[in-house]
C-alpha cells in the first residue's frame, strides 16, 4: 500500500513538468488574443450556411426582408437558384433550388410574423384576431400524470407543470377580454432538441476524454523513456505500478464527477452508476498506451476508443423512455435518476456490470504486459495479446484449466462487441434488416471465434499437440462464460429483433451452443496444427460458425 | 535538400502504410461521420420529420381530447393531414393511452366562453427527453400554422405570402444540414487529424532522442522536418477524396472538388506549420497538444473574423454557391507566414 501510494506521489510531481512556464506564457497569450478579438466576432459569423441560396428579386419589400436574412446571397444578374420578380417565382426542379424556395417561404413566414406582432396592441381584441390560436406545451415526467390548467384530472396534486423545461416557451398571461390566455402562438413553438439528455451526460464524459488522454501520455512516456524499466527493478511490483499510476487520474475523474453530481443535483447514486465508466476510460487508454508502438498510433487508439465508447455511451440516451435498449449504456440511468426515476438492481447490474468486467480484464491483461519485454518491444498487437494471455496461464497454473479460464474471462470483451455492434446498428436497422443483421453476426462471429483461439495458440505454440483436446476446453469454457452472463439477467435485450441474431442460440437447448463453440474452437486448433496462420484457421471456424448461426436463425423464423 | 525532404517523405509514407496509422485514421473518421451524422440527424428533425422517413411522421399519433365542436373541428381534420388523432372523451383515457404508449401525446382544446372573443387554446403535453416529442411538435406546429392562416384570412386579415408554384412543406430541409454541417465537417477532419499526427511524429522523434543521431547522417534536421510534414499534408486531399466518393455513393453531389480539395490543403499547411513550430518549441508532447488545443480553439476564433470563414468556404464550394477568389488570400498569408516562422526557428538553420 505503501508503494502504490509513492508511485501515486512521483507521478504527480512528474504531471508538473508538463505545463511548464513557457507553455502557461503561452496559453495566457492565446486567453488575451481571444478576449481582445471576442467582441468582434459573432455568433453568426460561424454559420456556414452564409450565402448558400443566390436569390433575384425584383421585388422591393421583399428584397430587405431577404437581405436580413445571411443565407441569401442577392444578386441582379446572372444564374441563380430562384427568381422573384411581381409576375411570379422562377424556379428549376433541382434539390438547391427547391431547398431555396423553401427557406424563402420560412423567412417570410417569420417576417409576417414579426410584422403582426407589432402591428397591433398586446392583449387588445384585435390581436388575438390576428393571433387566434394559442398553445401551451407541458413535458410530462417519467409519470406520464397529465394536469390540465382546467383540473380535469387532478387526481395527484403534486403537478408536473413546473417541469416545463423548453425555456423558449415564454408565456404571455394576459388579462385579455375576461380571459387569460397563456402559450404561445403556433409560429413561436421551438421543438426542443431531441437529445437533451446527451447534453447533459457530456457534462460527465468529457473530462474523461481529457484526463485519459494524459494518462496514457505519462504511460507511453515511461515505456519511451524507459523509466519504467528503472521501476520495476525496484522492488515494486507490476500491479502496485499500476494501481499507483492510475490512483490519481482516478481520484481527479471521481472528483469531477462528484461535482458534475452536485451540478446537475443528482445523488450518491449516481457516482456510483459513473463508476465503471470512469473505470472503463482509464482501463481502454492503459491497454492503449501499453500496446502502442508510437505516439502516432497511440493518439489513433484513444481517438478510436474515445468514439466507440462515446457512441456506446450516447446512442443509447437518445431512446430514455422510448425503448428498453437504452438501459445498455449507464448514462441512461443517470438520467433517469435525475428525473427522480426509480433505478432496479437488474438495470443497475445490466448497465454496470459489462463496463466493468471489461475495464478490470483490461487492466490485468495490461498489468501482464507490465515487464521488461512488454514495455520495451514493439510487437504486433496480437503478439501482445498472445504474450499476456501466456502469462496469466502461467499464473493460472495447470494448462486445461487455464484454457477453460481464459476462455471463460473472454466472454465480457465479446459481449461488449455485441453490444456496441447493437449500438451501431440499432438506427438503422430499419435501412437495410438483411445488411446489418449480416455484417453484425459476421462481427460477433470474429470476435467470438478469436477469443476462443487465443489460449489454444499459446499452446500449439508451446508445442502442445493435442488440438481437438485444447479446442473442447477452450470452447466449453467459452460456453460457460456465455451462460454465466446470460444468468445476468440479460433477458429484456436479448429477446428480440437485432438483439436475437447477435446473441444466437442464447435461447436453445444447451447441447447446441455447446456444440458450435466446441467446434469452432477445434477447427481453429486443427487449423493451426495442420499449418495454417492463425488469421486463417480463425477465419475458417468463422465462416463455419457463421452459416449454422445463418441456419439456426433461418429455422428460428426471423425472417418469417 | 529536395533530395533530402522526399528520401524522408517516403520512408514516413511507407511507414505510415505498414503500420496501418493511415488505415486506424480512415476508421476512425467513419466513426465521426457515422456519430455526427446521428447527433445532426436530430438538428435536422427539427425542421422536418420527413428528413428521417415519412413513414415515421405517419406513425405518431397524438389524442385529443376536450372542445372539438365548432371551429375545432375543422382544426381535427387539418391535423389529421399530417399526424394520426385519435379522439378521447376524458383526459383520463387520454393519458392512460400515453401511459400504454397507444398515443404520443395529449392535446386539450380547452373550452370557450365565448368563441367570438377568446382565442382558440390549447394545450399540448408530451413526454420528456423522448425523441417522438419534437418530432409530434414539429407536425402539431405546421397543422397549427395553417389552421392559424386559415381563421386569418376568414377575419380579413392581410399576412404577407408567398405564391409559391410547389408546395414547400414537401420540400425536403436537408439541403441545408447536408452542405452547411455534415459537408465542411467531414472534408476537413483530414486536416485536423495531419496536425494532430505531426506533433506525434516530431515529439516522438525528441523523446526517443532519434534526432542526435541526425548529425552523423548526411540528412539534415530541416531535411526531417520538411519531409514529415509533406507526408503529413499531402494525406489529407487524399482522405477527402475518399469522403468525396463516399458521400457521391450516398447521393450527395460535391461541386467544385478540386477547388476544395485545393482549399483543404492549403487549410492543413496551416495546421500542419502550426503543429510542427509548437512541437519544435517544446519538444514535450503532452505540452505540445495542449497549446495545440488553445491554439487550435483560437485560430477557429480569429477566422470568424474572415469574410468567409474556413467552414463555410467548403460548404458554399459543396454546394455549388461559389466563393470569390479573393478568400483565398487570407489563408495563403497565414500559411507564408507559418513558413517563414519555421525558417527562422534556429534548430532549423543548423
Amino acid at each position: 500500500m505503501r508503494k502504490i501510494l509513492s508511485v501515486a506521489h512521483l507521478e504527480m510531481i512528474k504531471s508538473r513538468s508538463v505545463i511548464d512556464r513557457r507553455v502557461i506564457i503561452f496559453l495566457v497569450l492565446i486567453a488575451i488574443i481571444s478576449v481582445i478579438a471576442l467582441p468582434y466576432i459573432g455568433i453568426s459569423t460561424f454559420s456556414m450556411n452564409r450565402g448558400l441560396y443566390i436569390v433575384k428579386v425584383t421585388n422591393s419589400p421583399l428584397d430587405a426582408i431577404l437581405a436580413s436574412d445571411g443565407r441569401f446571397k442577392l444578386i441582379d444578374n446572372g444564374t441563380s437558384d430562384l427568381q422573384i420578380s411581381s409576375s411570379g417565382i422562377q424556379l428549376s426542379r433541382t434539390e438547391r433550388s427547391l431547398a431555396a424556395l423553401s427557406a424563402v417561404d420560412e423567412t417570410i413566414k417569420e417576417y409576417s410574423n414579426y410584422q403582426l406582432k407589432n402591428q397591433y396592441q398586446k392583449d387588445s381584441p384585435e390581436y388575438y384576431t390576428a393571433f387566434p390560436v394559442w398553445i401551451d406545451v407541458t413535458y410530462l415526467d417519467s409519470s406520464l400524470q397529465i394536469v390540465s390548467e382546467e383540473t380535469i384530472v387532478t387526481s395527484i396534486p403534486t403537478a408536473t407543470q413546473e417541469q416545463n423545461i423548453s425555456s423558449n416557451l415564454t408565456p404571455e398571461i394576459a388579462p385579455g377580454p375576461g380571459v387569460n390566455v397563456s402559450g404561445t402562438s403556433p409560429r413561436d413553438i421551438r421543438p426542443p432538441f431531441p437529445f437533451m439528455s446527451i447534453m447533459v451526460s457530456f457534462l460527465f464524459v468529457v473530462p474523461m476524454f481529457f484526463i485519459s488522454q494524459l494518462y496514457s501520455s505519462s504511460i507511453m512516456d515511461e515505456r519511451i523513456s524507459r523509466k519504467g524499466i528503472m521501476l520495476l527493478a525496484s522492488p515494486i511490483r507490476g500491479y502496485e505500478l499500476v494501481i499507483g499510476k492510475t490512483l490519481p487520474y482516478f481520484i481527479i475523474l471521481l472528483v469531477f464527477t462528484v461535482i458534475a453530481t452536485l451540478v446537475l443535483g443528482g445523488g450518491f447514486l449516481v457516482v456510483l452508476i459513473m463508476l465503471p465508466v470512469i473505470l472503463i476510460f482509464l482501463s481502454t487508454a492503459f491497454v492503449s498506451s501499453i500496446t502502442a508502438r508510437n505516439f502516432r498510433e497511440l493518439t489513433m487508439f484513444l481517438v478510436f476508443f474515445s468514439i466507440v465508447l462515446g457512441s456506446y455511451l450516447f446512442i443509447p440516451t437518445a431512446f430514455v423512455n422510448i425503448h428498453e435498449y437504452s438501459i445498455i449504456s449507464p448514462l441512461t440511468l443517470v438520467v433517469n435518476q435525475l428525473e427522480g426515476e426509480v433505478i432496479t438492481n437488474k438495470g443497475m447490474i445490466f448497465a454496470s456490470a459489462p463496463l466493468l468486467f471489461v475495464s478490470l480484464l483490461a487492466f490485468l491483461f495490461g498489468t501482464l504486459l507490465m515487464n521488461e519485454e512488454g514495455l520495451l518491444v514493439k510487437v504486433e498487437v496480437l503478439e501482445k495479446i498472445l504474450d499476456s494471455i501466456e502469462r496469466l496461464m502461467h499464473y493460472l497454473g495447470d494448462w486445461r484449466f487455464g484454457v477453460i479460464a481464459i476462455g471463460t474471462l473472454l466472454v465480457p470483451f465479446v459481449f461488449m462487441t455485441q453490444l456496441f455492434l447493437l449500438v451501431i446498428f440499432f438506427n438503422i436497422m430499419n435501412i437495410s434488416p438483411i445488411l446489418v443483421i449480416g455484417i453484425s453476426m459476421a462481427v460477433s462471429v470474429v470476435v467470438e471465434e478469436w477469443t476462443k483461439a487465443l489460449a489454444p495458440i499459446v499452446l500449439i505454440r508451446k508445442g502442445y499437440n493435442n488440438h481437438t483436446l485444447l479446442g473442447i476446453l477452450s470452447g466449453t469454457g467459452y460456453f460457460l462464460g456465455e451462460k454465466g452472463l446470460l444468468l445476468l439477467a440479460l433477458a429484456s435485450i436479448v429477446q428480440g429483433g437485432l438483439g436475437q441474431v447477435l446473441f444466437v442460440g442464447a435461447g436453445y437447448l444447451l447441447v447446441i451452443p455447446l456444440g458450435i463453440h466446441v467446434m469452432g474452437a477445434v477447427i481453429s486448433a486443427k487449423g493451426i496444427a495442420y499449418g495454417w496462420s492463425p488469421k486463417r484457421a480463425v477465419l475458417a471456424a468463422s465462416v463455419l460458425h457463421f452459416f449454422i448461426n445463418l441456419v439456426i436463425i433461418w429455422r428460428g423464423g426471423i425472417f418469417g | 535538400m529536395v533530395n533530402g525532404i522526399s528520401v524522408v517523405a517516403k520512408r514516413e509514407g511507407r511507414m505510415l502504410l505498414t503500420e496501418k496509422t493511415l488505415f486506424i485514421a480512415i476508421l476512425v473518421q467513419l466513426f465521426v461521420a457515422s456519430f455526427s451524422a446521428f447527433l445532426s440527424l436530430g438538428f435536422a428533425v427539427m425542421f422536418s420529420p420527413s428528413a428521417i422517413g415519412p413513414e415515421l411522421a405517419e406513425e405518431l399519433k397524438i389524442g385529443v381530447v376536450g372542445d372539438v365542436e365548432g371551429i375545432s373541428g375543422s382544426l381535427i381534420a387539418l391535423m389529421s393531414d399530417h399526424i394520426g388523432v385519435i379522439r378521447f372523451a376524458t383526459l383520463q383515457d387520454a393519458q392512460a393511452a400515453l401511459r400504454t404508449s397507444e398515443v404520443d401525446g395529449v392535446m386539450n382544446i380547452k373550452k370557450r366562453q365565448d368563441e367570438s372573443l377568446e382565442p382558440i387554446q390549447l394545450e399540448l403535453f408530451l413526454p420528456k427527453n423522448n425523441f417522438k416529442s419534437s418530432l409530434v411538435t414539429v407536425q402539431i406546429k405546421r397543422a397549427l400554422e395553417q389552421f392559424q392562416d386559415k381563421l386569418r384570412m376568414e377575419k380579413g386579415i392581410e399576412v404577407m405570402k408567398l405564391n409559391s408554384p410547389v408546395d414547400v412543406e414537401d420540400v425536403s430541409k436537408f439541403f441545408e444540414f447536408k452542405y452547411a454541417v455534415l459537408v465542411p465537417m467531414l472534408i476537413l477532419l483530414p486536416a485536423f487529424l495531419s496536425s494532430g499526427m505531426i506533433i506525434d511524429m516530431i515529439t516522438e522523434e525528441y523523446e526517443l532522442g532519434t534526432l542526435e543521431l541526425l548529425r552523423v547522417s548526411p540528412l539534415k534536421f530541416s531535411e526531417v522536418i520538411y519531409g514529415k510534414m509533406l507526408v503529413m499534408v499531402l494525406i489529407a486531399p487524399i482522405q477527402a477524396t475518399l469522403w468525396i466518393l463516399l458521400m457521391k455513393l450516398n447521393h450527395i453531389a460535391i461541386y467544385n472538388q478540386l477547388e476544395i480539395l485545393l482549399f483543404l490543403t492549403l487549410v492543413t499547411l496551416i495546421l500542419v506549420q502550426a503543429g510542427a513550430i509548437l512541437s519544435i518549441y517544446f519538444k514535450q508532447r503532452s505540452s505540445v497538444h495542449l497549446v495545440f488545443s488553445a491554439a487550435f480553439a483560437l485560430l477557429v476564433l480569429l477566422s470568424g473574423l474572415l469574410p468567409v470563414p474556413p467552414m463555410n468556404i467548403v460548404a458554399l464550394q459543396a454546394a455549388g454557391s461559389g466563393v470569390g477568389a479573393g478568400n483565398y488570400i487570407w489563408y495563403i498569408v497565414a500559411a507564408f507566414i507559418l513558413h517563414l516562422t519555421i525558417k527562422i526557428l534556429p534548430e532549423m538553420s543548423e
